[in-house]
């Protein structure tokens, strides 16, 4: 990986330099909508290159090449926004009068915002920026991801990288209330493969930890120990609480960190290296 | 939380839920449970959950023999759907010396005057029942096709909810810190939500039961000690029986999930309360687990974690009430079978406060046997 983004691994955000050389001069921006690429993933991919019709993104050499736009091909068609894996195409329009632009984001999430509604948009560290109305709404399948967009000052078009819905102010979550055999529910564990209609009826039951959780229906139990599993837990049981996340605690973590074959520890090791 | 309870039962595990269990079916009311933590977060969420007939002393074989028949019928006792996955797969027991090959012989023929029905097999026998061991690893074998394990949390579950459909106060996160006495007196204990006055107080607090013991000021002759143990990535199903060893050290069975279960002990362990888990025990157990089934080597162990064993001199469990302190009970000193045992427990310990006669003579399991010099015969079938 190139030197100057090593950091992006480290911190996960790009900064004013990376991001120099990817968006186009003051006039082009004038003209009409234009593609922003922001990926910095030096990986076999490339996706962009070959849907763009008009070789509006430069050739790659090398299949692990990062992207860049030509700006005088390019015509904010969104076609590369929908096929990036990586949600890193974001499509920028200010060519029109007035205070306010456009971005069209990718949205992975269900459901979908409708036109008209009221979002939470959000920098690239997720941070909350303003409240911003969504003016256009591509649904996705068949391989190609949703694309919303929204309304937002020109000033703010390079800050807007996400969104979120607004939620209504409503009280805390009561599993039992909303558990229904019938709806499709999410995989919390995908190791042992739980999922959330059976957590949330554990929290109903009485279970009031992680570990608790973890003995009863054994999310957390699998190869991976629990990583993306214990925060889904824990925000239900904060949310079924009424709580803040910061009142729980994580539950147990087991070594080995990852799994080892037998074979391999019987061969033994150092001395005296205890962990808890 | 209540003021008053006719019974205080200290320790939120099997041993505790039992005695309620049992109490609260013989009609004894207001009986209150007293959990620091959950339910069995302590020895019994950490325990192998195994549970056999095969044991070297007319006692253990018929107190495990009560427990067994208990959960092959716990369904019904429990008036519950709870699931506690008793998989009978049978215990196969390796003879690592010519001593235990003695030894078993005997234990054989204990075991089937007691009507338990084990059997005595060569090693090829055993390989046949467990294809993927090493059998050049063992001189004999002992099988016992009743013998097997369960799923602790369920379990501790299924007595829960047994225990509180008879109308058992379960207080789990409420931690005992003293027990309170009128002089010599005992009149309740102290939680750190407010005291309960009883008459009676159990001590079931497992791997903690001498720190309960000396808030009371009487004596408690056990220790804790950290046994561990690690389970490995679920594969097919592969193994039926509990395979165990005494001289081989291990205890190793695969669960209905598909995972590899696994436990030795050692001597060096701690006996501070400490629930750590070492490396040494990783590779320790991994030596011992693919010299005597190389096969198990590919298997990638995924978790560990630390219980502790409440030991006594002649590794056999105390239930008595405390001679120092009348109403005071001890149900401790389980030396790592309290899970399987807990059946029998819940029974003998109901029927000693109530004043009747058990099922089972366990008089011989009082606390005094270990100044009076009346240690039992230690057993020697124990990991």
């Amino acid at each position: 990986m190139k030197k100057d983004l090593l950091h992006i691994k480290r911190e996960g955000l790009a900064t004013a330099d990376d991001l120099r050389g990817r968006l186009p001069d003051e006039s082009t921006k004038k003209e009409g909508p234009y593609a922003v690429i922001e990926c910095f993933e030096e990986i076999p991919c490339n996706p962009c290159v070959v849907s763009c019709r008009f070789d509006a993104i430069l050739p790659f050499e090398d299949i692990n090449d990062l992207p860049y736009v030509d700006f005088s091909k390019c015509t904010g068609c969104a076609v590369c926004a929908r096929v990036c894996p990586g949600l890193a195409i974001f499509i920028v329009d200010e060519s029109m009068q007035g205070e306010m632009g456009t971005i069209m984001l990718p949205y992975e999430y269900l459901p979908l915002p409708e036109k008209g509604e009221q979002v939470m948009a959000r920098s690239r560290d997720g941070s909350e920026l303003f409240p911003a109305t969504v003016v256009r709404v591509l649904k996705g399948g068949k391989g190609k991801t949703a694309l919303v967009s929204l309304e937002v000052p020109k000033e703010s078009l390079q800050e807007v990288r996400a969104f979120s819905v607004i939620e209504d102010e409503s009280p805390a979550f009561h599993s039992s209330e909303t558990y229904d055999p019938d709806y499709e529910s999410p995989v919390v564990c995908r190791c042992e493969g739980v999922d959330l209609n059976e957590i949330r009826d554990l929290i109903a039951r009485g279970y009031k930890s992680v570990d608790e959780i973890k003995h009863r229906s054994r999310a957390g139990m699998g190869p991976c120990q629990g990583r993306s599993c214990r925060q889904i837990i824990l925000n239900e049981l904060a949310r079924d609480a009424g709580v803040s996340l910061d009142e729980f605690e994580g539950g147990s973590f087991r070594p080995p960190a990852s799994p080892i074959s037998m074979d391999i520890l019987a061969k033994g090791g150092e001395e005296d290296a205890e962990n808890s | 939380m209540q003021k008053t309870a006719d019974v205080a039962i200290i320790g939120g595990g099997i041993s505790g839920l039992s005695i309620a269990f049992n109490l609260a079916q013989a009609g004894v009311k207001n009986i209150v449970v007293l959990e620091k933590n959950f339910l069995g977060n302590g020895a019994t969420g950490r325990c192998g959950a195994g549970i056999r007939m095969q044991w070297g002393t007319e006692l253990n074989c018929l107190l495990s023999k009560y427990s067994c028949e208990f959960f092959e019928q716990a369904q019904e006792l429990f008036h519950n759907n709870i699931d506690i996955e008793f998989e009978q797969g049978g215990y196969l027991i390796g003879a690592g010396t010519d001593e235990e090959v003695e030894q078993f012989k005997r234990n054989v023929k204990l075991q089937n005057d007691l009507g338990i029905e084990s059997v005595f097999l060569s090693p090829e026998e055993a390989g046949e029942i467990m294809p993927h061991l090493d059998i050049t690893k063992i001189k004999a074998a002992t099988f016992c096709h009743r013998d097997g394990h369960l799923n602790p949390f369920r379990t501790t579950e299924a007595y829960s909810e047994a225990a509180r459909s008879l109308g058992v106060s379960i207080y789990e996160y409420t931690e005992v810190q003293d027990i309170l006495l009128d002089g010599d007196k005992l009149k309740g204990v102290r939680t750190d939500k407010g005291d309960i006055s009883a008459p009676l107080v159990v001590n079931a607090a497992g791997g903690y039961s001498k720190l309960i013991a000396d808030m009371a000021g009487v004596d408690l002759p056990v220790y804790s000690q950290r046994h561990q143990i690690m389970v490995t990535e679920p594969v097919e199903a592969m193994q039926d029986p509990m395979f165990m060893g005494f001289s081989l050290n291990i205890y190793i069975q695969q669960v209905p999930h598909g995972s590899f279960i696994m436990g030795r002990s050692d001597d060096s362990e701690p006996t501070d309360l400490r629930l750590t888990s070492s490396w040494q025990f990783l590779e320790k157990m991994s030596e011992t687990c693919t010299t005597l089934m190389p096969r198990l080597g590919q298997l990638k162990v995924v978790r560990q974690w630390a219980g502790l064993y409440n030991m006594t001199a002649d590794a056999q469990p105390i239930y008595d009430e405390a001679p120092e302190l009348p109403g005071f009970y001890h149900a401790a000193g389980f030396s790592g079978h309290g899970f399987m045992l807990a059946p029998v427990t819940g029974h003998v310990m109901s029927r000693k406060i109530m004043g009747e006669k058990a099922d089972i003579d366990v008089s011989c399991l009082n606390v005094s046997r270990f100044k009076d010099g009346g240690l039992l015969p230690t057993e020697s079938s124990v990991v």
